[in-house]
């Protein structure tokens, strides 16, 4: 079997592994969405963001995906007026996390989208690999 | 029996059609990747070109790869575009193996009548 077609199913599996990091982290965002300090005046949740890299395949010469990094978006937070909340500050002011529930929807659907996309690929090269050892079975 | 060189030829092509398939794949799985280039292979006649010249005169395809089949470009990568390519990979190893088979059957019938 030549190596090109385990190094797609790799890479395939690259892809696969890197959008489902991503995925995770969206989910993270959204469930954090709410999260503010626990102290007065402190800090919320902040967004979290994956980075892709690309990554030479040593076997098949091509290149794979792996996730470089898990990094904080720095945009500032929301402010809420609510004085009676626990984390409020003197002012009466909670800082909320820069959690855009919008943004997180249309990142979740591009990961999926890219999902997909590997999969069919992993399949597909599957179907090349059994094409190709049934060339050895034995007929009349 | 004549040597058709058809099982060295199909031979050469499932690799070529398999370094289409892993070009593909690396550009599918870096669709995402900021800046990454999209990845293309050699036409198939420079690759089967380059695969007789390394060939020994006894065996026309040699069991080392013939040449880096990969091809950098400067286009981004357009999912829809790689899964239609993809599509065509499928369709062509398709023929590939069923041409291979159907020969092996010939050259099987031509030994038992023997």
């Amino acid at each position: 079997m030549s190596d090109y077609l385990t190094g797609s199913l790799r890479i395939a599996s690259s892809g696969l592994q890197a959008e489902s990091i991503r995925m995770r982290v969206v989910s993270e965002n959204l469930a954090n969405a709410q999260s503010t300090a626990e102290t007065p005046g402190g800090d919320p949740y902040q967004r979290k963001l994956v980075s892709f890299e690309t990554v030479a395949e040593r076997l098949s010469g091509s290149v794979s995906v792996e996730v470089a990094r898990i990094g904080r978006d720095s945009t500032d937070f929301r402010v809420e007026h609510n004085p009676g909340h626990p984390a409020a500050d003197a002012d009466g002011n909670v800082l909320m996390p820069n959690v855009n529930p919008i943004i997180e929807m249309a990142d979740m659907r591009e990961a999926n989208h890219a999902y997909r996309a590997n999969l069919e690929v992993f399949t597909q090269a599957r179907e090349l690999i059994t094409m190709t050892i049934d060339l050895m079975r034995s007929r009349r | 029996m004549a040597d058709t060189g058809i099982f060295a030829l199909a031979a050469v092509h499932a690799d070529w059609l398999a370094a289409r398939q892993t070009a593909l794949a690396g550009n599918i799985a870096n669709a995402n990747v900021p800046g990454y280039k999209a990845t293309d292979t050699v036409s198939f006649a420079q690759y089967l070109d380059a695969a007789s010249r390394s060939a020994s005169p006894t065996m026309t395809a040699s069991l080392a790869p013939a040449m880096d089949p990969f091809v950098d470009t400067n286009r981004n990568v357009a999912v829809e575009r790689e899964l239609f390519r993809a599509a065509e990979v499928r369709t062509a190893h398709g023929l590939n193996t069923a041409v291979a088979s159907s020969f092996q059957s010939l050259f099987l019938a031509a030994a038992r009548s023997q």
